[in-house]
């Protein structure tokens, strides 16, 4: 059993960064339970690291440390979909208090 | 015959014959859009200068232009982004994002001359099989309004199949354009990773989202995944081979060896299975060889794609913090929460070796089996869904559940093969769907399979009756 319990859920949510009512700490905790009982088939496979190969042939693709201008988002650009801008910035929480 | 029925070819022939105008076409979808998409919630936003789009194609044309989509209506998913229309990916969280730039499929669509009509409902995020996950109203299926159309790209496949546009692209991540595909009567493709950009589509999971056509036929699909496909700087997954014109190539006399993959059929309903053995008997007749394999790996392949594909979505949907675009997190969809807590969990410490990196391990060798396997056959051959289009909301209560509707789908995404989903015989009276499944960058031989298939049945001359 890998039940997930909810004080589980509430650490895994704090990971992820995620805002969860209690209602759904509890669902989630069963369910997640459930799902990840069934996930945890995949132990029974046993690996062998010579019958194996990534799913594609790639390699890194480098390029040059250039700036390309095509590409730049204007200030305005960057800034049109926020909710709150400041003085020509985003807008955030302050971290400090 | 009403202009909405007909195949990306014969629309093109019509235009280029001045039968009617790219405005006329437009004009005719936006009019089947109005009546019928409130009911089936096939769009998410209408493109509002869909008609000044089309007279921009039909002025190009009267100057003697020549481009491969001219005046074409069609849709892009909403993941996709156009920076003249909000892309939400059916999410709340981006109802009122409209994007600075375009995505590298939809770039190449506006310059092979298409028109766009609008964006497609989906599975918000792509997090979905069914389509019932979506803030913009579930969408329907045409053959059967109280059932579900398959997802992710639901809105595409039903648009697609209910005459509201010629052509829709989707995102298959785990199964997204093969399912609706299936399930809508339509042509679902997925093709292989890096054969196209990623480049402006929301990202699901980057290790396995696929851009490709949905279309009411074969050859629609081979023409759209030519103007789609290509290297591009902005995904440096995609490769650099020549994409061919796969719709000029689709008549063969090649007789191919089609494996038949044991874990497939493994407990598929026997209406099913009668229904997919007639259409590989069908190819047989036509000389192809059939061959039976085992891929023991196939198994596992659902557990696998959970906890890679999972933790990947957990990991893109962490840029959405309501700072730069959109609101803030707790505007995820509770489907979307489940899958960022599964897939957060997965790849934390502690749980990592037991979870995400077995899953890891075992995807290479899914992949090493699928290779060994695709050398002895020329394509595997099988059905996409185990169960036919079931009831809106039936199976919604039991994420496991609904989770396990892509057992067939998600090998060819972990393994990064082509596949396409073509419609055969209906199973209950519901639509179905053949799949095949090539080697990597091989949609060549996948496209002359699916167009036997095609050519056998013949179900793109079906139309739904909408309510």
């Amino acid at each position: 059993m890998s039940s997930i319990s909810p004080k589980l859920v509430k650490h895994i949510a704090k990971l992820a960064n995620l805002p969860l009512s209690a209602g759904q700490i509890n669902k989630f905790s069963s369910q997640l339970s459930n799902v990840l009982d069934f996930m945890g088939q995949l132990s029974k496979l046993k690996i062998d690291p010579k019958k194996a190969s990534p799913h594609l042939d790639l390699t890194n693709v480098t390029r040059e440390d250039k700036i390309d201008t095509s590409r730049i988002l204007t200030q305005k650009q960057a800034l049109s979909q926020a909710r709150k801008t400041h003085q020509g910035y985003f807008l955030v929480k302050a971290i400090f208090s | 015959m009403d202009v909405t029925e007909l195949t990306l070819k014969s629309a093109q022939t019509g235009l280029e014959q001045n039968r009617f105008t790219s405005v006329e076409l437009t004009q005719s979808y936006l009019e089947r859009i109005k009546k019928y998409n409130p009911k089936y919630h096939a769009f998410v936003t209408v493109n509002p200068q869909a008609l000044v789009e089309a007279k921009a194609a039909d002025q190009l044309r009267a100057k003697g232009k020549k481009l491969p989509l001219l005046g074409i209506p069609l849709a892009p998913k909403d993941n996709f982004l156009y920076s003249k229309m909000r892309s939400t990916a059916a999410s709340k969280l981006l109802d009122n994002y409209i994007p600075q730039y375009d995505s590298t499929v939809v770039s190449k669509l506006k310059a092979a001359g298409a028109v766009v009509i609008g964006k497609t409902n989906l599975d918000f995020w792509g997090h979905g099989s069914s389509g019932e996950h979506t803030d913009y109203g579930i969408p329907h299926n045409p053959y059967a309004f109280d059932r579900v159309t398959g997802g992710s790209s639901s809105g595409s496949g039903t648009a697609v199949a209910a005459d509201l546009c010629l052509m829709g692209t989707g995102s298959d991540t785990g199964g997204s354009n093969r399912q609706p595909g299936s399930y809508c009567n339509v042509v679902g493709v997925k093709p292989t990773y890096g054969r196209v950009s990623r480049y402006g589509v929301i990202a699901m999971a980057s290790s396995t989202d696929s851009m490709g056509p949905l279309t009411k036929t074969v050859e629609d699909a081979a023409k759209f995944l030519s103007v789609m496909a290509g290297h591009d700087l902005l995904d440096a997954t995609t490769v650099k081979l020549p994409v061919p014109h796969y719709h000029l190539n689709l008549e063969t006399e090649r007789k191919f060896t089609l494996g038949l993959i044991a874990e497939y059929f493994e407990g598929l309903d026997k209406k099913y299975l009668k229904v997919i053995e007639a259409a590989v008997k069908k190819l047989e007749d036509r000389g192809h060889q059939v061959k039976r394999l085992s891929i023991p790996a196939v198994k596992y392949a659902y557990p696998m794609y959970c906890l890679t594909v999972f933790a990947e979505i957990a990991s893109n949907l962490s840029r959405f913090d309501g700072i730069r675009y959109g609101y803030d997190r707790d505007a995820f969809g509770e489907e979307t929460k489940r899958r960022i807590m599964i897939g957060t969990h997965s790849a934390s410490s502690g749980y990592a070796d037991k979870y995400y990196n077995q899953a890891m391990a075992g995807r290479k060798m899914l992949t090493y089996q699928f290779k060994q396997a695709l050398e002895t056959v020329d394509a595997f051959i099988g059905p996409v869904f185990p169960f036919p289009p079931f009831k809106i909301g039936e199976r919604e209560t039991d994420p496991l559940k609904m989770y396990l509707s892509d057992v067939l789908t998600v090998p060819a995404n972990l393994t990064g093969n082509p596949a396409v989903s073509v419609p055969i015989e209906f199973v209950n009276g519901l639509p179905n769907g053949l799949q095949i499944i090539c080697k990597h960058f091989d949609e060549q031989t996948m496209f002359q399979i699916a167009h036997q298939v095609e050519e056998d049945y013949q179900m793109y001359k079906l139309r739904p009756k909408l309510v």
